[in-house]
């Protein structure tokens, strides 16, 4: 069967897209009811009287002109674009146009299929709009991430100075403690050189007795000064310890203000740790306290604090166990929580627990936990092995 | 007159020996325990103390602990002519942890360390242990 216009008109009478023919004036010769109804009118009200300039959002005629022009002088076949049409009530419609020119009968019209999109173009700019709205969040909630990040790194510095200055604290505790013995020795001595002088006593002995003595305490004193240094002294750079030898002076520095509880020292481990002494003092004494406190409010008989440091092929451990009673189970989770503690609020900030873990983490890049013996508490502390080691 | 030093310094005791020569007839003790054991047959025998020093801050028995059965001892042996002069002595830092340790039994008085010899026979004088 031959395919005449005919056929062609009953296709595009019938087209789910619009299609149209518009002589060079731009006037419409056929538009068919797709179109018309996507514009809002009857196909009678366009054709033959109606531009298609007409139609156009008049911020796209400038564009259409040109198409137009281009197809009309043949320099451009056809043509695909988007641009705005105009409904009779006025609203934008968003159309697609596939445009051509057909010549026929020594006249050129220009002929094409239209979509509407609107619908698309609605759906492009919501996603748009949601992607922007989603950039601002997440610039915004990015913003607020490093703002939290910042406050909380700011807390924590603080909680660390505040930590510096309470092990501070303890440390001149702990030497004012450690002098007090030694002053009461070398008071007496010269209160006994007097004495004996004064009674007539005085032997040459007796002076070299006492006269040794003295100098004994007095570079004791100095050596306390010193190791009181060490352990106050902010460190800058990381430089190497050994970990037995510091583990020791710490529990000597502890020991000197309890001599009601009975504190050993196994440590076994000759490693060198490169890093800052004082953190790890900070650590310890954070440790041994909690155990001092724990024997004391429970009137603990036979109170003891055990410290043995220990290392494999991996690690340094070091494991401080007391006999005071340990921690409730529901809560041993929480003991490294900030402001968390067991002890009565008057006599705790619940830092220390949390200071301890943030500097084995952090800085000593190490690991802490915390368990119950069969008749206290267990806090471990896992080193691991680099840098400088100059045992193996 | 009689006395107990007790103290866990070897030096301190011996020092302590020496100023109370010329006015005690002097005992050490080194911790709570052996000193409550001492003050406890001194009774007994008839030959009590008139005067203990006793440091605070020891092992095995602590100083408070070890003045707490020192009276007890003396409340049950009864009708006593005179109750022990017992001083504290003490190297305490905190003065709250040693008020409490001085106040907190039923001791006469305190010395702190440094342990002065004047002080020392300022309270014999005040507790009539000497004339």
């Amino acid at each position: 069967m031959p395919i005449n216009e005919k056929h062609f008109k009953l296709l595009t009478d019938n087209a789910v897209v619009g299609v149209y023919i518009v002589n060079k004036e731009l006037l419409f010769q056929y538009v068919n009811p797709a179109l018309a109804s996507m514009l809002g009118y009857r196909p009678e009200e366009l054709i033959g009287t109606v531009s298609i300039l007409s139609v156009i959002h008049p911020d796209e005629i400038p564009l259409i002109v040109h198409n137009y022009q281009q197809r009309l002088s043949g320099e451009v076949p056809s043509a695909h674009y988007e641009t705005r049409a105009i409904h009779k009530s006025g609203r934008t419609v968003n159309i697609e146009i596939f445009a051509a020119y057909i010549d026929s009968k020594g006249e050129r019209s220009l002929a094409g299929t239209v979509i509407n999109i609107t619908a698309r173009i609605a759906a492009e700019e919501e996603l748009l709009d949601r992607q922007q709205e989603l950039q601002a969040l997440n610039r915004s909630l990015e913003m607020r991430v490093a703002d939290a990040l910042a406050v909380s790194r700011e807390k924590e510095r603080m909680v660390m100075q505040q930590s510096r200055f309470s092990a501070m604290g303890e440390m001149v505790a702990g030497i004012s403690h450690q002098w007090r013995q030694p002053l009461n020795m070398l008071g007496m001595s010269v209160q006994a050189l007097h004495l004996a002088h004064a009674k007539g006593t005085l032997t040459e002995e007796f002076m070299k007795l006492h006269y040794k003595k003295s100098l004994d305490v007095l570079k004791y004193m100095s050596q306390t000064i010193d190791d009181f240094r060490n352990f106050c002294r902010p460190d800058e750079d990381l430089h190497p310890y050994r970990l037995d030898e510091a583990i020791g002076k710490i529990v000597d520095f502890f020991v000197a203000s309890v001599n009601d509880i009975a504190v050993t020292t196994d440590a076994c481990s000759r490693s060198t740790i490169y890093g800052h002494y004082n953190e790890l003092s900070q650590v310890m004494f954070n440790i041994l306290n909690n155990s001092r406190d724990a024997v004391r409010e429970r009137n603990i008989c036979n109170p003891s604090i055990e410290v043995t440091v220990t290392r494999d092929n991996d690690a340094n451990q070091i494991i401080v166990t007391d006999n005071g009673g340990g921690i409730p189970e529901q809560l041993i989770d929480r003991v490294f929580d900030p402001f968390f503690s067991t002890k009565d609020p008057s006599k705790a900030t619940g830092l220390g627990l949390y200071l301890v873990k943030s500097i084995v983490e952090k800085i000593m890049e190490g690991s802490v936990s915390a368990k119950n013996t069969e008749s206290g508490a267990e806090i471990s502390i896992t080193l691991p092995l680099h840098g400088i080691d100059i045992t193996r | 007159m009689r006395c107990l030093v007790v103290d866990d310094s070897g030096f301190e005791r011996e020092m302590m020996g020496f100023f109370l020569a010329d006015y005690a007839e002097t005992d050490s003790a080194c911790d709570g325990k052996e000193a409550v054991d001492m003050f406890s047959r001194a009774l007994a025998e008839g030959r009590p103390y008139q005067l203990v020093c006793l440091d605070i801050l020891m092992p095995n028995m602590n100083g408070q602990e070890a003045l707490k059965k020192m009276r007890e001892t003396e409340a049950a042996a009864g009708n006593i002519e005179q109750k022990a002069i017992i001083i504290m002595t003490t190297a305490m830092n905190s003065r709250e942890d040693m008020e409490e340790a001085i106040w907190g039994g039923d001791c006469n008085d305190y010395l702190v360390k440094p342990v002065i010899l004047a002080d020392l026979v300022a309270l014999m004088h005040k507790y009539k242990l000497i004339q």
